[in-house]
């Protein structure tokens, strides 16, 4: 049996559900059979070991987005420390639900939210692989369970792990769903983004007849504005069709193609601040 | 019923590094009711257990149990498979698919024109010529290669070259400043000029980056042979290898039971290939 | 001639079939139908295209091929498929895309997987009185009636079921049966819903079958793919739900020592963008428009070469569920819709 991998679990800005998740997963034997594969040296949440300062870890998984400039040295250093860097969930991979304040200038989010904005640090919030290369990306809101086992299994064998690239429908019709897509009219419960979302969520989603809202991201080569024009199709006005792109993955190139197709904005990034406007 | 998705399981007897990043592996097959026959130019499924299976060319005979497979490590299972040594086991199934034409190439010139790691299907049949030379007329052998060093089977070349009625062409894209090399420099076609077989009364097959494969047939077509002479060793995606997983199919032909080899004739009315362009009409 | 029994109601076959067979039918959930395990709710007889086609139980969407472990080289073992089952309510459409999976599983190396459940499954088929909106089985002639392959077939005469016995096997199950035999007029009511049936079908392929080898052939390049593939999600809705799809991948399943696996099958599509994908990513259908087409075409033409058995059997499914639906002709219509696919090929250019 190959030595453990020695583990560490690193959180930046996110809910930590993820992280929650790991404990809380319906823990069938082969669950923790593969959870035995890891030996944890920093999880704050189920262990209390403390960090030491220069390990070397073979396994870093960063849950959540980066939103300050000292997130972004802490995230190189994992980098640095790390053989193997895992994005833990859909605020590592694409910013989360967070991410949807990235299309409001931040001064304006910072004025509502906080009494004295001037001290705030915060920068727009990123993805982890804007700034380091992430080697796999565990996507979701929150990861599934089955692919965080076929990673950590095909990583303790030194081989490729079998993730999926195809889009929601295909797991949705597996598992004999009808598609709320077109079967439900006229409610948000239809705006099904499963033909444009990548798969391995198992469809938690539209198993309960609620429409994928694209937690796990774009698969690859979406057909964007298709899925835009069905959803006009459908009667969903342009803010809905913005909110639903932007819901967790908005600041993907692809689905941010997807909340601009309808809702005269620009990118992320590109927002020009009203100050300087006139 | 027999069950043609399971693997024998065969042990590696010794395996040979023929460039950097390809190996021939000789494995032994277990005690088989009848032996393994197989034609050149035919494939099998060769499994490295937890990884995957992938298609492989047959190689060589060594003896009635001993079988030589040539790989290069491209991906995910070939990179496991050229990591492991003699004595470790792998799994095969096979042989699959239509090898060369040998029946129509009887008592005719062949001329076999190929690139880099494309000369492992043609092994066989190079076994072959030398075991019953008296099938086949004139032999000419075009083979080029990246550099010198990413030549395979450079151990065998002086033993083609005493086989009566036989040329070895070699080219090379590019030779490195500190390689000695007394062959032709350029793609496999610059040798075409020399070659001594009658196109009237050749057959050409050729193997290699379907790219390749492609300014082979022009320029043989160019130099009076015939479409339906010409015949191509393709490869597509495999799962089963028996025309049922779907993954291989170009147009309504699958690689794996209709081919690997097809004559440009055929190749020329399928849609999705680079070698004949694309297109359904012929 | 036929031997057939005039039933009353369903439950007395289907007590009788449960008895020796676990049974599949058409249930309904939410005003749609799939195809599960019978237990206590009511098997729907009317024409009821399945989420699903009833492959799923023949050819699971993933299934095991076998078992390994890694000692004295390796040592493998496949898992038993004698399960009795039996298909109830199973439409023509679906039989002859069945017949088709013999085929493509058949042939020179037939798939052990295929076969066992086949032999151990006993085919009740239903024929279709009433006809869904998405069906063109007639272009085909896949339906809406049956006429052979099948060990039991039932017609809904309205005052009770035509149940005819096409089998030894069928034959077994009915002789349990404490029934009279149908009458002349039973027979012949069952031609005249037939007939009627057939004539409600509104959809009807533009081109005949024989003659799709040619026309499509010509029109290989026809501009209007490109429009079509262009609003194409690549989403696999259409193959995954089609009867006659068989395409399918194999991957394992393995201990992280690797000394111990599964491999299994798994469906796929030649819609999706991995489908043809090779070392170095190297893509043969990279584009939509490569992968529309080849789905459109084997369905309608190239697997009849291959295998002489139609690729499509009108069943509607893909009509049904896949999520496009441009403006064609006018109205909207389901991007993948083979009746449409060629509409659209017949507009001159
Ligand atoms: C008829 C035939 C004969 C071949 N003979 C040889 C040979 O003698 N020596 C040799 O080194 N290689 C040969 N190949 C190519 C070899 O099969 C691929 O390099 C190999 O499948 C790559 O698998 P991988 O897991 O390493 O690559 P990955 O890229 O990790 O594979 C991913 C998937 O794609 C499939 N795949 C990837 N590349 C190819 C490919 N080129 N052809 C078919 N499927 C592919 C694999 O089956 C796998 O499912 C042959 C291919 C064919 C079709
Ligand atoms: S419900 Fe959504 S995911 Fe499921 S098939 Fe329909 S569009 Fe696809
Ligand atoms: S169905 Fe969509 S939103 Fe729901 S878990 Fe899956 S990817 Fe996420
Ligand atoms: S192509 Fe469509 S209509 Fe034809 S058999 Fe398949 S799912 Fe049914
Ligand atoms: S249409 Fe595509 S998925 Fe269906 S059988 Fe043909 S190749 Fe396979
Ligand atoms: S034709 Fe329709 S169902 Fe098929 S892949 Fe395209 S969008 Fe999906
Ligand atoms: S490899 Fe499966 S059909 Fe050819």
């Amino acid at each position: 049996m190959a030595d453990k991998l020695k583990t560490a679990l690193f959180k930046f800005t996110c809910c930590a559900g993820c992280q929650f998740q790991l404990l809380y997963f319906f823990s069938p034997e082969s669950f923790l059979e593969t959870l035995d594969l890891l030996d944890f040296v920093y999880f704050r949440m189920a262990t209390s070991k403390e960090l030491k300062e220069d390990d070397h870890y073979d396994l870093a998984f960063i849950e959540g987005a980066i939103s300050t400039t000292e997130d972004i040295e802490k995230v190189k250093k994992i980098r640095k420390q790390s053989d193997i860097v895992v994005g833990y969930g859909a605020c590592a991979a694409h910013g989360g639900v967070q991410s949807i304040g990235d299309w409001t200038p931040q001064r304006k989010l910072e004025e509502t939210v906080y009494p004295n904005p001037l001290q705030m640090k915060s920068i727009k919030v990123h993805p982890v692989d804007e700034f380091i290369r992430v080697d796999y990306q565990l996507r979701g809101c929150p990861i599934d369970e089955v692919e965080f086992m076929e990673l950590i299994r095909a990583l303790a064998a030194k081989k490729e792990p079998y993730l999926r690239e195809y889009p929601v429908c295909v797991e949705c019709k597996f598992a004999n769903n009808i598609c709320i897509l077109l079967m439900r009219q006229g409610v948000l419960e239809s705006m099904c983004l499963g033909p444009v979302t990548r798969a391995g969520c198992r469809v938690a989603c539209t198993r309960n007849m609620r429409a994928c809202f694209g937690c796990r991201g774009p698969m690859t080569n979406p057909n964007i504005p298709e899925m835009v024009r069905t959803f006009k199709g459908k009667g969903f006005t342009e803010h809905e069709i913005f909110t639903r792109f932007t819901e967790y993955a908005g600041l993907s190139p692809e689905f941010s193609e997807g909340a601009r197709a309808y809702y005269e904005r620009k990118a992320p990034y590109y927002e020009r601040p009203e100050w300087r406007a006139a | 019923m027999k069950n043609p998705y399971l693997p024998m399981s065969c042990v590696i007897k010794e395996t040979k590094k023929e460039t950097a990043d390809i190996k021939t592996i000789s494995v032994e097959l277990p005690d088989l009711p009848a032996p393994f026959d197989y034609a050149p130019g035919q494939f099998n499924q060769i499994s490295v257990m937890g990884v995957g299976e992938m298609p492989i060319s047959i190689g060589s005979r060594l003896d009635d149990k001993t079988i030589t497979h040539t790989v290069r490590a491209v991906g995910e299972a070939t990179s496991k498979l050229v990591e492991l040594d003699a004595g470790d086991t792998i799994g095969l199934r096979g042989p699959f698919g239509q090898g060369w034409p040998l029946e129509a190439a009887a008592g005719k010139d062949l001329l076999l024109a190929t690139g880099g790691l494309g000369l492992a299907p043609l092994r066989a049949l190079l076994d072959l010529i030398e075991a019953e030379r008296d099938r086949f007329g004139r032999v000419n052998l075009a083979y080029g290669a990246r550099t010198p060093g990413d030549m395979i089977f450079t151990d065998r070349f002086d033993r083609w070259r005493v086989i009566p009625d036989f040329e070895l062409f070699l080219t090379v894209d590019h030779v490195p400043k500190e390689a000695v090399w007394e062959h032709a420099t350029g793609v496999v076609t610059h040798v075409f000029d020399r070659l001594t077989v009658d196109p009237a009364r050749a057959l050409a097959f050729t193997c290699g980056p379907e790219i390749m494969m492609r300014f082979v047939a022009n320029s043989l077509l160019i130099r009076g042979f015939d479409q339906n002479s010409i015949f191509v060793s393709m490869e597509r995606r495999m799962e089963c290898g028996m025309g049922k997983c779907g993954h291989c199919m170009i147009g309504p032909k699958y690689v794996c039971i209709d081919g690997p080899v097809f004559s440009y004739a055929q190749v020329k009315a399928l849609p999705h290939n680079i070698i004949a362009g694309k297109g359904l009409a012929a | 001639m036929v031997r057939a029994l005039k039933l009353d109601g369903l439950d007395i076959l289907i007590e009788s079939l449960k008895k020796d067979y676990l049974v599949y039918a058409p249930l309904s959930r939410n005003g749609d139908y799939f195809f599960s395990i019978l237990e206590e709710e009511k098997a729907y007889l009317g024409c009821a295209v399945t989420i699903m086609p009833p492959k799923r139980i023949l050819q699971p969407e993933v299934q095991t091929l076998f078992n390994y472990t890694a000692v004295d080289g390796y040592s493998i073992e496949t898992p038993p498929l004698d399960q009795k089952q039996a298909l109830f309510g199973i439409r023509p459409c679906d039989v002859h895309a069945m017949l088709g999976f013999d085929r493509v599983f058949g042939g020179r190396y037939e798939d052990p997987y295929w076969w066992e459940r086949r032999k151990n499954t006993l085919v009740v088929a239903a024929n279709c009185t009433t006809v869904a909106e998405e069906c063109f089985c007639s272009s085909w002639g896949t339906g809406p009636g049956l006429d052979a392959n099948y060990d039991l077939l039932l017609t809904d005469l309205e005052d009770g079921y035509l149940l005819e016995i096409g089998s030894p096997a069928g034959e077994e199950v009915a002789i349990q049966l404490d029934v009279p035999p149908a009458g002349e007029a039973d027979l012949s009511k069952k031609a005249r819903l037939l007939a009627r049936a057939t004539a409600s079908i509104k959809k009807v392929l533009g081109v005949k079958p024989t003659e799709l080898h040619d026309f499509l052939a010509e029109r290989f390049d026809h501009p209007a793919w490109q429009p079509q593939a262009d609003v194409c999600f690549s989403c696999g809705n259409c193959t995954i739900t089609c009867p006659t799809c068989y395409c399918y991948n194999i991957f394992e399943d393995y201990s992280p020592a690797l000394k111990a696996g599964e491999r299994r099958s798994e469906w796929d599509s030649c819609q999706l963008l991995e489908f043809a994908r090779i070392a170095h990513g190297f893509n043969f259908r990279r584009t939509r428009l490569d992968r529309f087409k080849h789905r459109s075409i084997h369905k309608l033409s190239w697997m009849d070469q291959q295998y002489q058995t139609p690729g499509c059997v009108g069943c509607g499914r893909c009509v049904r569920w896949c999520p496009s639906w441009p403006v064609r002709r006018g109205r909207p219509t389901s991007l993948a819709d083979p009746v449409e696919i060629i509409g659209d090929l017949m507009e001159a250019v």
